[in-house]
């Protein structure tokens, strides 16, 4: 699962991430991810406004700084884990405007075990 | 209760002592300092020469602040003590005991004041079961005080515990040698910080040192205050009422809670195991205290509206544009040993949300809010149908996908045996409980009002007025029992109605799906014997197989459910059922000293005379803290119109006048006054 952050956030820019029609049009600001590798931090910045998601290696000033390990990111990345829960055990750290971070990562997929809540019940009741 | 327990609390920080200020470990009667769903301190035990201490009286200052008066030795044989101790505690950001020691002798006199202290850093979770914890533990002594720690991975939570005077300091607490002259007297001033770590090692770091940071700065009793003076004033002649409003109130502002993103407080559902966010709940309170405190509500919303959900997760049953039910800040949520991070498991919160939003928009006439938060009211509204419906049948129902943690029934009543038929059995899932579909029909009418007036979009207003209408046509034919003529409580996956007769029909009528020429039906069998217990109305029939006066949600008397049930019979005319549903609830309440409960058991009112409180009900309690407040709007009939507040009261036959003046609103402040008797309708204009 090498890299999952940097192919979600190349699919982002590519405009490829479906959750962004979550994404309400009042958000703006900019969230810079501070990605922890073994020898360097790798950073980008996500600027969210009108409802899109604008992604960049270089910015401004952010709003809000996210920072962790890749691994982290990974997690994030591929649904496995949501921010609250790395925010709260502290393998992402945030500095800044946190609900501007909490709206960023709504746009992180859903895991691969997730199911659609009318599919679940034809799966269950096909069971019985 | 047969222990009894005292607490102080501010919102985020709450401690449960014994009723000599002590914490020490019992399963059957927590107490602690907790914070952030976290326990920071398991034990706070006071001793003199090795002696403990007894209260021999105690004030309950304010909810942040009590005093303690105590002496050591045993209270059965009591001799008159030469030394006392007086525990001032208070609690905001940090946990302070102001200790001071009174020699009364006439000589002078030597004493050690020992104080022993640890802590478990149990999550909520656990406390009620204990469990091994999985993280290590550590004490450290340094510079007078000593600091207690739990780390897990980066997880880390700290108890920094310090002394104003000094004191000898070993790894179980703190010790002191005090020397007294003749009526002399000793004070220090212990102090308990519950840290969490935010960025890397650094203490009070990130979000959550600056969470700390602007709880340190706040200042309490002004703030009560000013809460107090910002809500309308009532003078009534019937004192039990004067008496749970204004411990309404304040019960009120000693649960709101912030946030980790700071902002505003938000209302929370009860100390000690509910405090903090709740979608149901948060709206449900809101709702209740919208006359009287609106700007509990912008928070609210704004908060739901950044955890509404945007993905699909079977853990935390999260769907796109869902309202999260619970989030939860402590181990558990954090390694995912449990889904409150947030969890999303009710199917009611979602449609309460945008009547919440449209109902606040009628009392304010804060509009900006209503077009910020378009985006996420429609996201909400469009979950109804999408996700909501999981039969494809039109109806909300719900079937948990967590089946390990997730709840089994996710409605208000959420206990496992709250949604049965009439003989006892209980439904399969999917369940289609009949509030659910009332409040789904409210969202639609209330949303297409917002689309129309604000989201400048009739064509959605008409097609959401279409849904309406259909669902409450649809509706009127599969929930309604011809020959018992009631509401189905629910119905079950093969469309047939789950015939128990229960108090969700009184929330139908709250949300205005129920047939005009049904509503007398409905509105009898709430203030029916069945039902109705001389206490409230029970939330099951005594006539149905389960009903039980002792179970949770299948007998028991909930004052937030009379509070929707009485607002319910106002909206459909029921002026003098309503009053009597309000009247016995606040009779009820002078039995708790004003401080309603979150329920009572449902026996008969001439068995008992008196409400029995349910056992392990929490107390204070944000919907019953709220009760009173609703049932003021219901008797008053106040309803929020373009320009003005008018008023259309109907009391009760205790209670011959009520007068309530400064009632926030788009009009500015307005008055209400109520009489016996005639009904005297007015229309207060603008007065400020």
């Amino acid at each position: 699962m090498a890299d999952v952050i940097d192919g979600f956030l190349e699919r982002l820019s590519r405009k490829e991430i479906p959750t962004v029609q979550f994404m309400p049009p009042t958000v703006r600001g900019t969230v810079r991810l501070d990605i922890e590798g073994d020898k360097q931090i790798e950073q980008w910045f996500v600027t969210l406004r009108k409802g899109h998601a604008h992604v960049a290696r270089e910015g401004r000033e952010p709003e809000a700084v996210m920072r962790g390990s890749r691994p982290a990111f990974d997690r994030l990345a591929s649904g496995e884990e949501t921010f609250v829960a790395l925010l709260f055990r502290n393998d992402i750290v945030v500095e800044g405007n946190i609900q501007l971070v909490d709206r960023f990562s709504r746009l992180f997929p859903s895991p691969r075990s997730a199911r659609h809540p009318r599919e679940f019940v034809r799966e269950e009741r096909r069971k019985e | 209760m047969i222990e009894k327990t005292v607490s102080i609390l501010d919102g985020n920080t709450f401690i449960v002592t014994d009723e000599r200020g002590d914490v020490s470990p019992s399963p059957a009667f927590p107490t602690g300092l907790f914070y952030f769903d976290t326990r920071f301190l398991s034990v706070w035990v006071l001793s003199i020469n090795g002696q403990r201490l007894n209260a021999l009286s105690r004030d309950e200052v304010q909810y942040f602040e009590t005093h303690f008066f105590l002496v050591p030795g045993e209270p059965t044989h009591y001799i008159d003590a030469k030394v006392s101790v007086i525990r001032e505690q208070s609690i905001s950001a940090d946990f302070v005991e102001r200790l001071t020691v009174l020699n009364h002798d006439i000589k002078p006199a030597r004493f050690t004041l020992r104080l022993n202290v640890d802590s478990d850093f149990a999550d909520l979770f656990e406390v009620k079961d204990a469990r091994g914890k999985s993280g290590t533990t550590s004490k450290e002594r340094e510079d007078g005080r000593l600091r207690l720690c739990y780390t897990r991975g980066k997880f880390r939570r700290e108890t920094v515990i310090s002394s104003s005077a000094p004191a000898r300091v070993d790894e179980d607490g703190m010790c002191f040698d005090i020397q007294l002259e003749p009526r002399g007297s000793w004070r220090t001033e212990l102090r308990a910080q519950p840290i969490i770590h935010g960025a890397r090692n650094e203490a009070g770091g990130g979000v959550w040192g600056a969470h700390r940071k602007r709880r340190l700065g706040q200042r309490l009793r002004p703030g009560l205050e000013r809460w107090i003076q910002n809500a309308p004033t009532l003078a009534c002649d019937y004192e039990p009422l004067q008496r749970a409003y204004e411990r309404s109130l304040v019960d009120l502002a000693a649960m709101r809670f912030t946030t980790l993103s700071g902002g505003a407080p938000i209302p929370t559902a009860g100390l000690p195991w509910f405090m903090t966010i709740f979608g149901r709940d948060s709206i449900f309170i809101s709702l209740q205290a919208l006359p009287f405190a609106p700007q509990l509500v912008p928070p609210v919303l704004r908060l739901l509206a950044a955890l509404q959900g945007s993905r699909l997760n079977n853990f935390r049953e999260e769907e796109p544009g869902k309202i999260s039910h619970e989030l939860r800040y402590g181990e558990s949520a954090a390694f995912g040993e449990q889904p409150h991070s947030p969890y999303y498991g009710s199917a009611d919160a979602t449609p309460l949300f945008v009547i919440l939003l449209d109902e606040y928009e009628r009392w304010t006439g804060d509009v900006k809010l209503v077009r910020f938060l378009e985006h996420e009211a429609r996201e909400a509204l469009d979950w109804i149908d999408e996700y909501g419906d999981l039969l494809g049948n039109g109806y909300i129902s719900y079937w948990r996908r967590n089946k390990v943690q997730g709840l089994e029934n996710q409605c208000w009543k959420d206990s496992p045996d709250s949604i049965s038929y009439h003989d006892g059995r209980l439904p399969h899932p999917p369940r289609a409980t009949c509030e659910l579909q009332g409040y789904a029909y409210d969202a639609k009418i209330r949303g297409a009002r917002l689309a129309r007036r604000f989201w400048n979009d009739p064509a959605y207003a008409e097609r959401l007025e279409r849904e309406a209408a259909e669902l409450r046509e649809r509706f009127n034919r599969d929930f309604w029992i011809p020959d018992r003529e009631y509401y189905a409580l629910a119905l079950d996956p093969d469309g047939k109605p789950v015939d128990a007769l229960a108090s969700n029909i009184g929330h139908l009528l709250w949300s205005g799906i129920v047939e005009p020429a049904r509503a007398r039906k409905v509105a009898q069998h709430l203030l029916g014997p069945a039902m109705f217990s001389g206490w409230g109305v029970r939330t099951l029939a005594d006539t149905e197989a389960r009903y039980n006066p002792v179970g949770y949600h299948v007998g028991t008397v909930w004052p937030f459910d009379n509070s929707i049930i009485a607002w319910g019979l106002w909206r459909y005319g029921f002026r003098h059922e309503a009053a009597r549903v309000a009247e016995a609830v606040i009779q009820a309440s002078t039995y708790f000293q004003g401080r309603l409960p979150e329920a009572f058991a449902g026996y008969d009112r001439a068995l008992t005379s008196y409400p029995v409180e349910y056992p392990t009900a929490c107390s204070p309690q944000g919907w019953s803290a709220g009760a009173p407040l609703l049932f003021l709007r219901t008797m008053l009939g106040l309803n929020p119109h373009e320009n003005h507040l008018a008023s259309d009261p109907v009391l009760p036959s205790s209670i011959n006048r009520i007068e309530l003046s400064d009632i926030p609103g788009r009009w500015g402040r307005a008055n209400a006054f109520g009489l016996r008797g005639g009904r005297h309708k007015r229309q207060h204009v603008r007065l400020t």
